[in-house]
């Protein structure tokens, strides 16, 4: 990320911070960055998967059919990853938030399908697994990794090829739980866009 | 339920079964923590993981959290078993349902002031619902709960006194903010208009129609549709021509020419009953039916149906969508930009589409047109920012009331039964 991208990124985020008790502005602000993602560019994909997860955009599709915290987190972070996969089939004549709603939707009967046809997975384990299901070659992923924005980077590097517990990733970056999942969610949605071929 | 009554559903204690249907079982538990009993709504262990069926049975959570009134359940909370059941921590009635009630009563039929009583706080719980934009679609005996405070029912009134109607089960009903008013056949029989049972569009009059089916089925023990000549019994049992007339206004097969509003209604029923004398001095405010449409609310069906009246042909009041992330459910939608600031909303299903053109922008106090394009879809209905539904055949006519964003839709449907929606998000801006 150049310094100006940097720059114009933080005074983006600034503004979503801004507007976020008016639903009709955060969603011009969103609908904009969506439609640069969808065009390509790297550094609004950033900021939108930052977006969707720090203001939980997602959520209210999500609880409409998830009704325990822990699935809808899960579910969340699948939407990340899919938001970050299929970006470029946005086209903008709807609002953003309509189609992560229909994506969220999707997400969340797959979770119950999943759910109906297995019993309930260790938390830890279905979400190695659901990393690994996506990987190509290991040295796909590495490169993957090594492009994230550092932020995210150090996390997935500890979590998914460190095998890590969140606890321990939280702990050794001087996080709390909750942010150090959110970097590890937001880093891998990223690192499979990348792996998808999604730029 | 195929596993027997639980003994636990989340941290409340399960007594008993109080209710089942094809569907869900209700029991009577106990929450230890507050000291009190609830019913626990659960859906079918068979119907949990089918995703159309759990996100009714979950809205029905979000929309009585929504609705505040004494004479609608309340829910406390919304859990989910282990076997992935949610469920609905609701209101214990306690006193049984008014169908039960009323076959205490027997041959006797009740007084017409007490079916008033009925009727009032069963327009206090629309009025309620329908200012959240939410039709019941089953209004039944069945469905109206007593809040019981007599250790033993009545044997000579439905209610004793105390005593309180609540509605309950919204698991038909339908929120207009969320989704169209069109709608497959569902309901009681002899409790749905005629637009409800065929499949057609429903808004609050539908439940008007059914209030006064309930208050027929109360008095004869039969529904209007089973006994169409209703009108000559209930006179026999002392109903003054008035009531009954305005009964019949409620029954029309066509909404519009019901009261509006079920406040509209439970007046002209009361005044129906007893002639106010003439007015004098400011009217004493009774009860909180009054409060729907005194209140201006930018949401309220009473309010926005009064909105209407005052506009001609097909102008309906415009007033503030709520939310955006749902305007177009289906997200099929296609905007395309035209000249002179109008736009094309389409949507197309294989060889079928309904599309409208109209413009991106209006003024509050201008009238805008949008105009209808159908292929392979026989007729289709606007839907208009108020809720208000016309059919497509003429151009609609909308002048704004206020400032912001205004979602207009045309709902078409195919041959095959598939339902396109086309949407367009209409900026409206304040007169200069």
């Amino acid at each position: 990320m150049s310094g100006r991208e940097a720059a114009s990124s933080r005074t983006w985020r600034a503004a979503v911070e801004a507007a976020a008790g008016d639903r009709e502005d955060l969603g011009d602000l969103v609908d904009a960055v969506a439609q640069r993602a969808a065009a390509g560019d790297r550094t609004a994909l950033v900021d939108l998967i930052w977006v969707v997860d720090e203001h939980h955009l997602a959520r209210p599709a999500i609880r409409r059919l998830v009704v325990q915290d822990a699935d809808a987190e899960e579910v969340e972070q699948d939407v990340l990853i899919a938001v970050a996969e299929t970006i470029g089939s946005f086209r903008g004549d709807a609002r953003f938030t309509t189609w992560l709603h229909a994506v969220a939707r999707n997400k969340a009967i797959a979770h119950l399908r999943r759910r109906k046809e297995t019993d309930p997975l260790d938390g830890d384990e279905g979400d190695a697994a659901r990393i690994s299901s996506m990987i190509a070659t290991r040295s796909a992923v590495d490169d993957a990794i090594r492009g994230l924005p550092e932020l995210y980077r150090d996390a997935v590097v500890l979590r998914d090829i460190g095998q890590r517990s969140y606890a321990e990733v939280a702990q050794e970056l001087g996080l709390n739980l909750n942010t150090a999942k959110a970097r590890v969610a937001r880093g891998r949605a990223l690192a499979a866009a990348e792996l998808r071929g999604v730029r | 339920m195929t596993r027997g009554v639980p003994r636990k559903l989340g941290r409340y204690e399960v007594a008993e079964v109080i209710g089942t249907g094809a569907f869900a079982t209700v029991y009577r538990a106990r929450d230890d923590r507050l000291d009190a009993d609830v019913a626990i709504k659960v859906l079918a262990e068979n119907h949990s993981f089918d995703a159309d069926l759990r996100e009714r049975f979950i809205s029905e959570g979000h929309l009585l959290r929504r609705v505040d009134s004494p004479h609608v359940v309340k829910v406390f909370d919304l859990g989910e078993t282990e076997a992935g059941q949610p469920f609905l921590v609701l209101d214990l009635a306690g006193g049984g349902d008014l169908a039960a009630r009323r076959r205490r009563l027997g041959g006797a039929a009740p007084r017409l002031d007490e079916l008033l009583t009925v009727a009032r706080q069963v327009a206090v719980a629309l009025g309620a619902l329908h200012a959240e934009q939410v039709v019941h679609r089953d209004v039944t005996p069945g469905n109206l709960l007593v809040r019981g405070t007599a250790a033993v029912p009545p044997s000579a009134t439905l209610l004793a006194p105390g005593e309180r109607l609540m509605l309950a089960d919204l698991g038909l009903s339908k929120d207009l903010a969320a989704t169209s008013g069109l709608t497959v056949g569902a309901g009681t029989a002899g409790f749905t208009p005629p637009e409800q049972g065929v499949g057609g569009w429903v808004d609050a009059r539908a439940d008007i129609w059914s209030a006064s089916a309930l208050l027929v089925w109360l008095a004869l023990g039969e529904t209007p549709a089973t006994h169409d000549a209703w009108q000559e019994p209930v006179r026999r049992l002392g109903w003054p021509d008035p009531v009954i007339r305005e009964l019949e206004r409620s029954l029309s097969a066509q909404a519009d020419q019901r009261h509006p509003t079920a406040a509209a209604w439970i007046e002209a029923l009361e005044a129906a009953n007893a002639p106010p004398p003439a007015p004098t001095g400011p009217a004493a405010a009774a009860g909180p039916v009054d409060a729907a449409p005194r209140r201006p609310r930018r949401r309220g069906l009473a309010a926005l149906a009064a909105a209407a009246v005052l506009l001609a042909g097909l102008a309906g009041g415009w007033w503030l969508g709520r939310s955006t992330a749902d305007d177009d459910p289906y997200g099929r939608t296609s905007v395309e930009q035209l000249s002179g600031g109008r736009a094309r909303a389409t949507t197309t299903a294989g060889s079928s589409s309904v599309a409208f053109t109209g413009p991106r922008s209006a003024t509050v106090g201008q009238t805008a047109t949008f105009t209808a394009a159908l292929e392979g879809v026989e007729t289709a209905t606007w839907l208009a920012p108020d809720g208000k539904s016309f059919p497509s055949g003429t151009a609609l006519e909308l002048r704004p009331t206020s400032e912001g964003t205004a979602t207009v839709r045309l709902l078409g449907q195919t041959a095959d039964g598939d339902v396109l929606v086309a949407v367009l998000r209409v900026e409206v801006r304040a007169a200069s």
